[in-house]
């Protein structure tokens, strides 16, 4: 089931492309590059400064408060599935 | 044909693939922040010695007949990385490194027999870290850790931990029959290629 999962987005390296930032379930941070079709957030991001916005998952298994999602694209730090607390999700 | 990533668990299961230490977990799980396995391919991981070449007063002919992993390892500075002693690869500078995992291709099962190409992981390319070149190929019958011929491409020296996911294996059938003609470098435990 498709969702989105709070971020900050800036500018990526390429033309519709942007720099993803977010937390895990124990706040460890997650980064990735992704396509504006993948991402919502009102305004372009100014370089250097990110702006609150959504990133496109994938809902995979719940346990309690926490849900495994697939991103997009992988993140730098670990791949494409990560874990995060429900309340981080959004229908739209 | 290449292996999904179900395939490569199923070749491991079957012992036609070895990699050790295993990749774990298989999935992605809750709580869990990472798992190697993409839909085709499996990370490997970087292991904790480095060769760093030193210049020399001298030529190599590469055509010269002899063991290459002699004059490698007799111009080559050794160092050995630590959770606590990562290695700083500067701008342009090339090391040979290796992987965490000995990969082994057994031929002894039978067929279908297995070959394999080691990949750099996108994360990696995109800073400009170039973690093999020109040398990808791992064959059927072939045991040992892979060599990663490093180079740092990029204006920013970038830190090299021990274990840091550093680039990917792709898994593929090979059609036919084979017969064997090993490697000089077959066993290898070393980046320059000693057993």
């Amino acid at each position: 089931m498709e969702k989105w999962l709070d971020c900050t987005i800036s500018p990526g390296q390429f033309t519709g492309e942007f720099a993803v930032q977010g937390k895990m379930f124990d706040a460890t941070e997650f980064s990735l590059f992704a396509p504006k079709e993948d991402l919502k957030f009102t305004g372009e991001p100014p370089s250097g400064k990110p702006v609150r916005g959504f990133i496109r998952v994938i809902l995979g298994p719940r346990k309690d408060n926490l849900l495994l999602v697939t991103l997009p694209q992988p993140t730098f730090e670990n791949g494409r599935t990560i874990t995060v607390k429900a309340d981080q999700i959004r229908d739209q | 044909m290449i292996l999904s990533n179900l395939e490569i668990q199923k070749a491991l299961d079957d012992g036609r693939l070895v990699i050790e230490p295993e990749p774990s977990p298989r999935q992605p799980e809750l709580r869990v922040k990472y798992c190697p396995y993409d839909t085709h391919s499996v990370d490997l991981k970087l292991g904790y010695e480095i060769s760093i070449p030193e210049p020399g007063p001298f030529d190599q002919d590469l055509t010269e007949p002899g063991v290459l992993h002699d004059f490698i390892s007799k111009h080559c500075r050794k160092c050995t990385l630590s959770d606590v002693q990562p290695f700083r690869l500067k701008t342009g500078q090339f090391i040979l490194a290796r992987t965490l995992e000995k990969i082994g291709l057994p031929t002894d099962k039978g067929r279908p027999y297995l070959a394999a190409r080691i990949e750099g992981k996108s994360s990696r390319a995109r800073c400009g870290l170039l973690v093999h070149f020109t040398a990808p190929t791992v064959h059927p019958g072939w045991n040992g850790t892979l060599t990663l011929e490093m180079i740092n491409l990029s204006p920013t020296t970038f830190m090299l931990s021990p274990e840091m996911p550093i680039a990917q294996l792709i898994v593929e059938q090979v059609a036919g029959e084979i017969f064997q003609n090993p490697s000089q470098f077959q066993n290898q435990s070393t980046p320059e290629g000693k057993s």
